[in-house]
């Protein structure tokens, strides 16, 4: 009697011992092995993700559509099927009159920032991810659309991140309130043009109890209040992300260490990054789909 | 097992983890909702069922976890620890799964708990080791193994307490998974009671 090689104890054996193999394959490998499947994932949950974030969203009290509310007439009973599609409908319309809306205003505010020579794409967020070193967004535009890895992505005039994987379908956004990022700002009053102000920030993203504020050490008499803006002048970033806003100057205190020479500045973003739904990634302009 | 009911399952609790991971998210600690699942697989479904099942559900939180930054790599995302962190955990539920009462939500929740400190025992094990400097010396950005324990253990904990929920709805679902009925799995992979 032949005993057979392909028995269930084999296959999970190799199974198991692919998968320990994968583990420690170099970066530049995995991240190809891994490709694929994690855009195949990203875009086939992405149907009931979206819906989610937004009630999600909704729940947290950012709803990002018009609630309409009509009385239902109890003689009209005949006509009340028609009569409950039509307010459907009409919810469906509002809603995407609402996120047209969102999208030209955003286009509006970057247009003021950024330089010419760009494309912006806009983008639905379709899912957040917070690990402890890292925090990003997935959007529901991937290669297919132009998008590279490395392309700044902000919604309005605000920075949102970077593209940090490029799918087919989707890619992901690793946000500058991820732990460890280091960004050069400029600040600025609300009301004056950024090219009238002179202080220059380097700024580090602290964890735990100031994750998701920006935290750099200023100089006594710097020429800065809470509520300036703060300005992206990183030339580490492509060039069509100069200018984004990173956030709002929220304090300046003396600096526990040298409190009479030094001061620590707190900046926020001013809109909370993990619940946005639209972004706009920023484009070079001969770049095409 | 009918694993259509399996897929569905899964594929509806990955989209709640992350469509409401944002509103889910506490203090960045963000539960799990497939290590539920793959715990209750592993306690009704045979040896053969639950390993494949756990394996599968570790591939997919494989692909939506990123370790991070790596050099010029914004993101990195890795196939394998978690998949074999969660094959671990299986092998602990098929063990120590005759000591409880299955049925209970109790038991449920404690075999959570177990299972998921291998998990993530496992997984990050296999970080750690990446980061060797004579083997690949790959080290993400603001990576640190504690810190990830730390995070993690904390999560697993909200995972224990969000088990409640789901187990309770994992446990009215359990007739349509059609689950055969199992002698003694544990002694197909040669562990002896």
């Amino acid at each position: 009697m032949k005993s057979s090689v392909l028995t269930h104890k084999n296959l999970l054996v190799f199974v198991l011992t692919v998968a320990m193999v994968v583990s420690f394959l170099p970066v530049k490998i995995a991240r190809h092995v891994a490709a694929w499947p994690r855009d195949f994932v990203a875009a086939a949950i992405a149907p009931l993700t979206q819906p989610l974030r937004k009630v999600g969203n909704a729940i947290r009290g950012e709803s990002s559509f018009v609630q309409v509310g009509f009385p239902i007439n109890a003689q009209a009973i005949t006509t009340q099927e028609s009569y409950l599609e039509l307010i459907a409908y009409t919810r469906q319309l509002q809603e995407q009159l609402n996120q047209a809306r969102q999208i030209i205003t955003q286009l509006g505010e970057l247009r003021r920032v950024v330089i010419d020579g760009v494309r912006l794409l806009p983008a639905e967020v379709i899912a957040y991810q917070s690990d402890t070193n890292i925090e990003r967004l997935t959007i529901n535009r991937g290669k297919n659309h132009g998008i590279v890895e490395g392309m700044p992505v902000a919604n309005g005039a605000h920075l949102v991140g970077r593209i940090s994987f490029a799918g087919a379908k989707t890619s992901t956004v690793k946000l500058i309130t991820s732990p460890g990022t280091r960004l050069v700002v400029r600040t600025a009053s609300p009301i004056m043009p950024v090219s009238q102000h002179e202080a220059l920030l380097q700024l580090i993203v602290g964890h735990d109890a100031n994750r998701g504020v920006f935290v750099a050490r200023g100089d006594q008499g710097d020429p800065i209040v809470a509520g300036d803006l703060a300005h992206l002048v990183d030339d580490r970033w492509p060039s069509s992300a100069m200018g984004l806003i990173v956030g709002k100057v929220l304090s300046i205190e003396p600096d526990a260490k040298t409190p009479l020479l030094r001061t620590q500045v707190r900046i926020v973003p001013m809109y909370p990054l993990s619940r946005l739904n639209q972004v706009l990634v920023i484009l070079p302009e001969e770049v095409s789909p | 097992m009918r694993w259509f009911v399996f897929a569905i399952v899964a594929y509806v609790l990955l989209a709640l983890q992350v469509g409401f991971a944002s509103l889910l998210t506490v203090q960045g600690m963000q539960p799990s909702l497939l290590l539920p699942l793959a715990v209750f697989i592993a306690l009704h479904a045979n040896g053969r069922t639950a390993a494949w099942a756990c394996m599968l559900i570790g591939l997919l939180a494989d692909l939506e976890t990123s370790i991070g930054s790596l050099g010029a790599f914004g993101d990195v995302t890795l196939i394998g620890p978690l998949l074999l962190g969660y094959f671990a955990g299986f092998w602990v539920v098929a063990v120590l799964r005759g000591m409880v009462v299955r049925e209970t939500l109790l038991g449920h929740v404690t075999l959570v708990v177990i299972a998921g400190t291998f998990v993530h025992l496992v997984s990050v094990a296999i970080l750690v080791i990446r980061t060797i400097p004579w083997l690949l010396n790959e080290r993400p950005e603001a990576w640190s193994a504690s810190d990830v324990l730390f995070t993690r253990f904390l999560s697993l904990a909200y995972t224990a307490f969000l088990t409640f929920p789901i187990g309770y709805f994992l446990a009215r679902l359990k007739p349509i998974f059609g689950f055969e009925p199992t002698k003694n799995p544990a002694a197909r992979y040669g562990i002896r009671r």
